[in-house]
């Protein structure tokens, strides 16, 4: 009872006044328009082919809302700090017995809250398309759907992280250089495996480890030609993305006690 | 009581991390249930410290205890109520609920937080804006529920940073009322300003910074009290020159109604004056200079 009152309490209070405050922010239904104005246009899209009208709805829908939710995991979550030392709200809210790690955590809860509400929206309209011209609900295609959001919180993730020590500009900039990397990572880990030189392997495989593999959110072809999901596929990802995001956020904790404002 | 022994801060700043000390070596106790004014010119390191006494940072060396507790410990910030120089909180929230949200933050369970706010809010005056979202308020109605949001959990000590900044006089005024009202009520006020008769008006004790060192610290009267009183007299029907082999000025000036002059003690007024009276002068005025922290400080 001591821990909810004094821990879990003030998480979600945090976490409750960001996603009120993200929420009202009108850039958020900008993008949240483009991504409905994306999907509007896969449809029409559909309509010119005689076949395969489903697929072409879905690789468009799955686009818009990859590219809705990433802009505002990346946009959101490298201002949310920055925005709370300029109108020095931090500094109040730092002054109750919270930790900073406790406040970190609750704003990052706050935002995945936003994407979820964004992705949830999208996600829906998009099936209600995909349906409407035929096509079937698998685990493949609610998979692809659900990683979108997983992803979308690694990016913010990220995104906080680089604000908790740079300027918010150059977060954007290496989180979206991220996001490039991230999902072109995998065909370049496939030529090293395939490599006869057994050094390469050996040196380069755990380097290219080390940065952040998109290609575990991203069913590509998987979900365009309704092809079934690898064995352990979902919970492989799901860990993959709370190893990277858990410390991101632990240490974003820690840079946060250093920064003077 | 708040003992604050040898504290230091720095920071490490620029492209090669030069180390800036913003405090060196600040000791003082703040006093049980006084209200205790923290002087210092912009940039002194005012709000380091009250960042430091707050538990938002933790001081390089020396120590910050509330009442046997470590400042920054999470008890003792259960103790500390805080309000931040140009409050901006979440202006999305009404008053009310900002209140809720800080009540949590300081773990008051939802019914403590609710039987809480109607007396908070009246203590400060703000009952008839409980749920008007704070982007309406002014700058009054704001520091109000910075106040408000200070005291929702009832600490026994209030820190105040530039509580009157921004305000007009008839704000200025309210604001000083009500920190009166919050040490009627026990509490410990730690309020710190640039502004000098602000803290004169209702603090018992002061300590004043300078460039992040210890000026001064004692309380009020001892700054106030002394010997003798300087005072000002202003006359008219006499020229300058006469006037100056009247008595012993240290000032003199002329304006459009005749000259004012100062007297550095009280001792000789009663002679000054009838030697003007004897020269034909008009007594306009006569006003003792009473002390300030200002003549002490600067």
């Amino acid at each position: 009872m001591k821990i909810f009152y004094h821990f879990i309490r003030p998480l979600l209070a945090i976490a409750k006044v960001t996603f009120q405050e993200i929420i009202l922010d009108k850039v958020l239904y900008n993008f949240l328009l483009f991504a409905f104005l994306l999907i509007g246009v896969s449809y029409l899209a559909s309509q010119l082919t005689f076949i395969g009208q489903e697929r072409v709805i879905l690789d468009f829908g799955i686009s818009a809302i990859n590219l809705s939710c990433g802009i505002i995991a990346v946009f959101t979550g490298a201002s949310m700090l920055a925005r709370e030392f300029d109108r020095r709200t931090i500094f109040v809210a730092l002054a109750r017995p919270i930790s900073r790690l406790q406040f970190i955590f609750g704003k990052f809860l706050g935002l995945t809250a936003v994407l979820f509400l964004n992705w949830l929206f999208l996600a829906v309209t998009e099936l209600v398309l995909f349906l409407s011209l035929g096509g079937q609900i698998n685990q493949t295609v609610i998979s692809a759907l659900f990683f979108l959001w997983v992803q979308s919180c690694f990016l913010a993730a990220f995104a906080v992280f680089f604000s908790s020590f740079t300027t918010t500009s150059i977060s954007i900039m290496v989180v979206i250089g991220i996001y490039l990397i991230g999902n072109n990572i995998e065909p370049l880990r496939q030529v090293l495996e395939k490599s006869k030189e057994g050094w390469v392997k050996t040196a380069f495989i755990p380097l290219v480890d080390l940065i952040p593999n998109l290609s575990h959110f991203n069913l590509g072809f998987t979900v365009t030609y309704g092809l079934d999901l690898g064995q352990g596929f979902f919970i492989k990802s799901l860990i993959y993305a709370l190893l990277w995001i858990t410390p991101l956020i632990y240490f974003t904790g820690r840079l946060l006690d250093r920064r003077e404002g | 009581m708040l003992e604050i022994k040898n504290v230091t801060q720095s920071f490490r700043t620029g492209f090669w991390l030069k180390k800036t000390e913003i405090l060196k070596g600040i000791s003082f106790t703040v006093p049980s249930k006084s209200i205790f004014g923290f002087l210092g010119p912009n940039g002194a390191g005012k709000t380091t410290l009250i960042h430091l006494i707050t538990g938002i940072k933790v001081p390089a060396s020396g120590s910050i205890i509330l009442n046997g507790l470590n400042a920054s410990e999470k008890s003792a910030k259960r103790k500390i109520g805080y309000l931040p120089e140009r409050p901006y909180f979440y202006d999305h929230l009404t008053g009310q609920e900002l209140l809720r949200f800080f009540g949590r933050l300081t773990g008051m369970t939802i019914p403590e937080i609710d039987a809480r706010i109607p007396k908070v809010l009246e203590s400060v005056g703000m009952s008839h804006a409980r749920n008007l979202e704070l982007k309406k308020y002014s700058k009054g109605m704001l520091q109000r529920i910075g106040i408000a949001q200070a005291i929702i959990h009832d600490p026994e000590f209030l820190v105040l940073d530039e509580p009157m900044s921004g305000l007009d006089p008839v704000g200025r005024k309210e604001i000083r009322e009500l920190i009166l009202q919050l040490a009627r009520e026990g509490r410990t006020i730690f309020f710190s300003s640039h502004v000098i008769p602000d803290v004169e008006a209702i603090c018992d004790s002061v300590a004043m910074i300078r460039k992040g060192e210890l000026i001064g610290c004692g309380k009020i009267s001892q700054f106030l009290d002394r010997d003798t009183t300087p005072v000002e007299i202003a006359f008219s029907g006499v020229s300058l020159e006469s006037a100056k082999s009247v008595g012993d000025f240290t000032s003199m000036r002329e304006m459009s109604e005749g000259i004012r002059a100062t007297l550095a003690s009280d001792i000789g007024v009663e002679k000054t004056l009838s030697a003007l009276l004897d020269r034909k002068a008009k007594i306009l005025w006569v006003n003792p200079i009473r002390p300030s922290l200002e003549d002490a400080f600067l």
